[in-house]
């Protein structure tokens, strides 16, 4: 048998890129899939809680959320996802066994404000899914489960989980007209800001939502399992507006 | 089309001239836009409606707005055939087709209308005595007669085809209701720059101020109106939500609220829900909900062309439509003076007004004069007229009777402040005097009431408590503004009598309109013993259906505490629940229908197993492949044994992501892991993997799986599918709250991995050509329950040899994003051996072959004895369930115990659910010793297998009993067997 070159499937692959609802004048609501995100949880060990925050900051130059925060940019960002217990993302432009503290060392942030004038703007949200494995010219993956216990292991558990997320992109006029149907947390800017995370649900799915900027976008993180039952209550919620899938 | 006769020349505030045609019960009418199909019937002079709910009796329009508890009609038709519409919330609409309801064969003509004869047996508690006996008739006779007889409109047969959504709002204040208090609250809590929602259940903003000829700042109040609503519109802090019924107020400051998006359209516009729920979440609120007439009774007083004072203003002033030609009016208050004089300027003449108020306003009296109209201090006692109101019969207090022809009968016994929403969290509603109605008790936090919610019904009063009642609800939030100014009004009469009981009433006298509950209902319930008020209620269904009463309520109180000699304070009022108003099943499910009615996971597989074929069960929120049909199969199982036999004698494939995967880490994980299981894991070797039973506290099997170690403080645990989300529940509250000292650390990866059961006896040799050459999975290298990390074309994974199945058999994990691409290139790499997907059923089918326990037997009724797993509970160990395990009870070798079993007759079927019997003994629920859990037709054995528990279990092996199943007519005897049907030494698995 030939050589085996497996290509991944990204959990929207199966949905028509395009317009849906109507399609009078500009789209209400912009979705994007995120395909280039390698995730992993980070929980605290007992009692190491401080040393891993010191740590993380010492090497990444980031500073752990203790509230529902993130920190950082789009090649690494962690958000807090419960007490003494994060979600890092990282995009998987970098190599195996990646020199990713460097890369995000040269640009080390010590909040989100920092953060979000410097990446957000210059950064192609959508890159293309990088490949992984022996196959691929590129060669490689973020190995981020690999990375974060070599530079935090003592300090955390880590747990790759980013295959088993979905992560769409929100964005556009109505975009908080439609996030209202499912949404049961207040997006107004008086309660929640660029660098703000909820752990909550949309449509009886659980969600983590955390908004990137101001403009506003917003990311939205789910089981990949749910992705098409998530997918029918977006279209349905954004119908009245046009959704447009980049 | 028929001119509209009715329509009042001025054009009143309608706003448009638009005319919009409709029909009638099959007839073509023409309307004007902003009518309601109220106001539009009775422009063209159509004034029966509907026939009562219980008698039959001719009906019309009573009132102008949600309250109405006549005039509900059947609106639209097919599909989306609504019953019970009330016809003055119905906006009027180019083509809308309404029916009238509970008549037969037609409105004018209706049969059942004989009921009225029999009224003296249909009184109160008519059902309750006559439909006693015998019992067994209630549901074949006595309902279904009652049915057709009684009820009101017709829903539609099919399936409803429009979408209703669900949704969330925030805001600082709540305001509900925009009439002049309301208005006035949103505007100064606008202004001071709070957030703001102002929701109002009519299509336009202003309340009374659209149905009454008032004066703000000079002008005519809706101009008035017009002007606050353009300022409010500008304010980007401020929401309007006009047609949105605030229905419930809940706890922790969340209303529910029902916007009827689409109600006004013939159809929703695409991709637009018919009615939109929303979960409003206020930090204050502001209730400004008005408040509901009160009718008066007299004999005959449901008939058409009876109707509340307020909504004649309402048709007059509002709508630009004449209720009537000649009227009279019929008041307890100085509100009584306005309605003779807007029917004056509209040109209707005014034949009496009849105010029993001992000292009548002399301005009312003036009034009467200057219209030509006789001013009456004395009563209505009755109605003359059968389709319509012919004349009125007045009592003066001197014990004149005067007959004064006419077709309209303006009534009003005063006001009801609207409070349903200030009781909804518990809030008793107080009795008040001097206004003569129940007041808001302690309404729920963080709530004002005001204006005539509160019992203060002069405009002036509204909009001074609406300016201060908004302002203070912003201040309270951090925000600073100013009170608005207040307009000048001009001035009012606001005088109340006491709420009227006593009558002369000759003939049928109403309380409930809706539910044809009459004065002699109440003194009925009265004679019988039902006082309180929730037993009147339900003895007599007054305040019941869809007005809730009301209209009604306060009056049947009034009456109870008259006929009692008890002031109506010591009555009480009954408790007003929400919804306010009907809310439909469609808006409370909103997207949550069909195929969304929850949440679908599908597998990594999903699409490739859809392709292929599959038929899919589901398994919790998972959808798993059940199994994969081939043309020429003669049915499902044909298919599940050609898939067993794949598996046996080759290899099969098979997606298990669905089971629940946790990973632990930490120090302790191995110490925590031995106290959540009943057996070892500490000794367990690194790169092994173990099969655990959980028990529950009480000692009760929780669940069962494998869990593999992967490094020295990692595990890798899996639980059954049903269970997972219920094992990780346990697992945290275990951590968190039993051994939070404990250095371990638990998330769900179920998510993450793409995993696949790859079983037979060649399933090796399909393996060794995917899994990247590096890795040894040679059986010396990666015996039986071996467990460790490989890679797919460079893509890390984990592989773990566990066999479900009993066959040599793997389970292969990669990153969920590749599950797709691996099960293409493991049915590519195992083409050669013949390789078959297999779903669900052969799974089951093998694991029963094998006698593994699965849901049926892991049903929370069973012990780890019970199902023969005595030998996985450690004696050497404290673990969750150990003490409550050994209660005596719960070891009594006589509990039912799991057993195999067989068909006596090998052609016999087995049952599951079928219980167990011995030999000629009667099948009594004394005689049951257990039933079947699991059956399967095992195609390597060629019959009928199956699972059970059985009053000593194993011990019994050999003996045949009764596997009686009444449900399928089954009976048949079965020799208890080994549970362990193929392989019993397990060498297969090790191969």
């Amino acid at each position: 048998m030939a050589e085996i070159v497996l290509s991944p499937t990204s959990a929207f692959a199966g949905i028509p890129r395009g317009r849906s609802g109507q399609t009078d004048g500009p789209p209400g609501v912009i979705a994007s899939e995120r395909t280039d995100l390698a995730m992993a949880t980070i929980i605290a060990r007992k009692g190491q809680s401080a040393a891993l925050r010191d740590t993380v900051r010492e090497i990444y130059g980031l500073k752990l959320p203790i509230r529902p925060t993130w920190v950082g940019n789009d090649e690494l960002a962690f958000l807090w996802s419960g007490p003494d217990q994060w979600l890092a993302l990282a995009t998987g432009t970098i190599g195996p066994l990646s020199p990713l503290r460097e890369r995000v060392g040269v640009r080390a942030f010590a909040s989100f404000e920092d953060a979000a004038s410097e990446t957000t703007a210059s950064k192609a949200l959508t890159p293309p899914f990088p490949t992984r494995g022996r196959g691929s010219p590129a060669g490689g993956f973020v190995d981020i489960e690999t990375e974060l216990r070599e530079s935090i292991g003592a300090f955390a558990a880590i747990s790759a989980q980013g295959d088993g997320r979905a992560v769409l992109r929100l964005s556009g006029p109505n975009v908080h007209d439609t996030l209202a149907k499912g949404l049961p947390i207040d997006l107004h800017e008086s309660a929640f800001k660029p660098g703000d995370v909820a752990i909550t649900q949309i449509a009886h799915i659980g969600v983590t939502i955390r908004q990137i900027d101001s403009s506003p976008t917003y990311e939205i993180i789910l089981a990949r399992s749910l992705s098409l039952s998530f997918w029918s209550w977006l279209v349905a919620s954004s119908g009245e507006f046009g959704l447009d899938f980049t | 089309m028929a001119e509209q006769p009715f329509r009042l020349k001025q054009t009143g505030r309608l706003g448009t001239e638009k005319p919009l045609a409709f029909t009638f019960d099959g007839k073509r009418y023409e309307g004007m836009a902003g009518d309601t199909l109220a106001s539009a019937l009775l422009a063209n002079g159509v004034q029966l409606v509907g026939r009562s709910f219980k008698y039959h009796r001719p009906r019309g329009i009573f009132s102008a707005g949600s309250e109405e508890p006549n005039a509900l009609v059947e609106l639209r038709s097919g599909a989306r055939r609504e019953p019970n519409t009330r016809a003055t919330m119905i906006e009027l609409y180019d083509g809308l087709d309404a029916r009238s309801q509970n008549r037969w064969p037609s409105l004018s003509l209706d049969l059942l209308a004989v009921n009225s004869l029999a009224a003296p047996i249909l009184s109160a508690g008519f059902y309750y005595k006559t439909f006693m006996w015998p019992s067994q008739f209630w549901e074949k006779v006595y309902e279904p007669l009652i049915r057709r007889a009684a009820g009101l409109g017709r829903a539609a047969q099919e399936a409803d085809p429009d979408h209703y959504e669900k949704a969330t709002a925030f805001c600082d204040v709540l305001v509900i209701g925009a009439g002049p208090a309301g208005l006035m609250a949103a505007l100064a809590a606008g202004r001071a720059g709070a957030r703001v929602i102002l929701a109002e259940e009519d299509f336009r903003l202003g309340g009374r101020l659209l149905g009454d000829r008032r004066r703000l700042d000079g002008q005519p109040s809706p101009q008035w109106v017009a002007q606050i609503e353009a300022e409010l519109d500008e304010m980007p802090n401020v929401r309007i939500m006009t047609r949105t019924t605030v229905f419930g107020a809940y706890d922790g400051g969340v209303y529910g609220a029902l916007e009827r998006v689409s109600d006004h359209l013939p159809e929703p516009l695409p991709f637009t829900p018919r009615q939109r729920l929303w979960h409003i979440i206020a930090r204050r609120t502001v209730l400004a909900a008005g408040a509901i007439e009160r009718p008066l009774l007299f004999g005959n007083n449901d008939r058409p062309g009876v109707m509340l004072a307020g909504a004649v203003r309402t048709y007059l002033n509002r709508h630009a439509v004449a209720p009537g030609g000649r009227a009279i009016v019929f008041a307890t208050n100085d509100d009584a003076a306005r309605t003779v004089a807007d029917l004056t300027a509209a040109g209707i003449a005014v034949v009496a007004l009849v105010d029993p108020r001992p000292r009548p306003p002399s301005s009312s009296i003036d009034l009467a004069d200057r219209v030509g109209a006789a001013f009456v201090t004395g009563i209505i006692s009755r109605a003359i007229g059968l389709r319509q109101v012919e004349a009125a019969v007045v009592e003066t207090d001197r014990g004149r009777t005067i007959v004064y022809d006419c077709d309209l009968i303006a009534v009003s016994g005063g006001w009801n402040p609207s409070i349903h929403l200030s009781t909804h969290l518990g809030g008793k509603p107080v009795w008040n005097e001097d206004r003569a109605a129940f007041l808001p008790g302690t309404p729920p936090p963080g709530t004002t009431v005001i204006g005539a919610a509160a019992g203060d019904f002069a405009l002036r009063d509204c909009l001074a408590e609406g300016a201060r009642a908004g302002l203070d609800a912003a201040e309270g939030e951090g925000f600073d503004g100013d009170e608005p100014a207040l307009p000048e009004v001009d001035p009012e009469g606001t005088g109340i009598g006491p709420l009227l009981t006593t009558t002369a009433a000759r003939g049928k006298t109403f309380v409930d309109l809706q539910n044809d509950v009459t004065v002699k209902d109440v003194e009925l319930a009265n004679r019988e013993g039902f006082h309180a008020v929730e037993h009147l209620k339900r003895y007599t269904t007054l305040g019941m259906a869809t007005d809730q009463g009301k209209t009604a309520n306060v009056l049947g109180l009034a009456l109870m505490a008259e006929l009692t000699g008890k002031p109506i304070a010591a009555i009480g009022t009954t408790t007003a629940r929400p919804p306010f108003t009907p809310v439909a099943i469609g808006a409370l499910a909103g997207h949550h229908r069909g195929r969304d009615f929850r949440p679908t996971r599908l597998t990594p597989s999903h699409d490739w197993a859809a392709r292929q074929g599959a038929v899919f069960v589901e398994a919790g929120q998972w959808l798993r492949a059940q199994y994969f049909p081939r043309p020429g199969e003669a049915d499902w199982l044909a298919t599940v044994n050609r898939e067993v036999n794949a598996v046996r004698t080759s290899v099969g494939v098979c997606d298990v992501s669905t089971l629940g995967k946790i990973d632990i880490q930490g120090a302790d994980a191995a110490t925590f892991l031995d106290r959540v299981y009943t057996n070892t894991f500490s000794t367990l070797p690194v790169g092994k993997a173990r099969y655990g039973l959980m028990l529950r506290e009480d000692g009760f099997v929780m669940d069962d799986g494998t869990t593999a170690r992967l490094a020295d403080d990692h595990f890798f645990m899996t639980t059954t599918t049903a269970n997972a989300a219920k094992v990780m529940q346990h697992l945290e509250f275990c951590h968190q709250w039993l051994w939070p000292e404990l250095d371990v650390a638990l998330v769900s990866v179920t998510e993450a991995w793409s995993q696949y059961a790859v079983s037979g006896p060649k399933s090796r040799d399909v393996l060794r050509t995917v899994i990247d050459p590096e890795h040894d999975i040679s059986d010396a290298a990666f015996p039986y329950m071996a467990a460790g990390a490989i890679s797919v074309g460079g893509i890390p994974g984990r592989l773990f040899r566990l066999s479900f199945s009993g066959e040599l058999a793997y389970e292969i994990a990669l990153p969920a994003s590749y599950g797709n691409a691996l099960i293409q290139a493991l049915m590519e790499a195992g083409a050669p051996f013949g390789i078959v997907p297999y779903g669900t059923e052969a799974l089951g089918v093998m694991r029963v072959e094998k006698g593994h326990v699965a849901g049926n037997e892991l049903n929370g009724t069973t012990t780890a004895h019970d199902l023969g797993l005595g030998r996985m509970v450690s004696a050497k160990k404290d673990f969750i369930g150990r003490t409550l395990a050994n209660r005596a009870a719960l070891i009594d070798t006589n509990r039912p115990r799991l057993a195999g079993f067989r068909p006596v007759d090998r052609t016999e079927r087995l049952r599951a659910g079928a219980h167990f019997i011995q030999l000629d003994t009667e099948a009594v629920a004394a005689n049951d010793q257990g039933y079947m859990t699991s059956v399967a037709f095992s195609p390597t054995l060629g019959h009928w297998i199956g699972l059970g528990l059985i009053s000593g279990g194993e011990k019994r092996i050999g003996e045949i009993v009764r596997a009686y199943d009444p449900v399928r007519n089954g009976d048949i005897a079965v020799e208890i067997v080994a549970p362990v049907f193929v392989d019993p030494e397990g060498v297969k698995l090790r191969g």
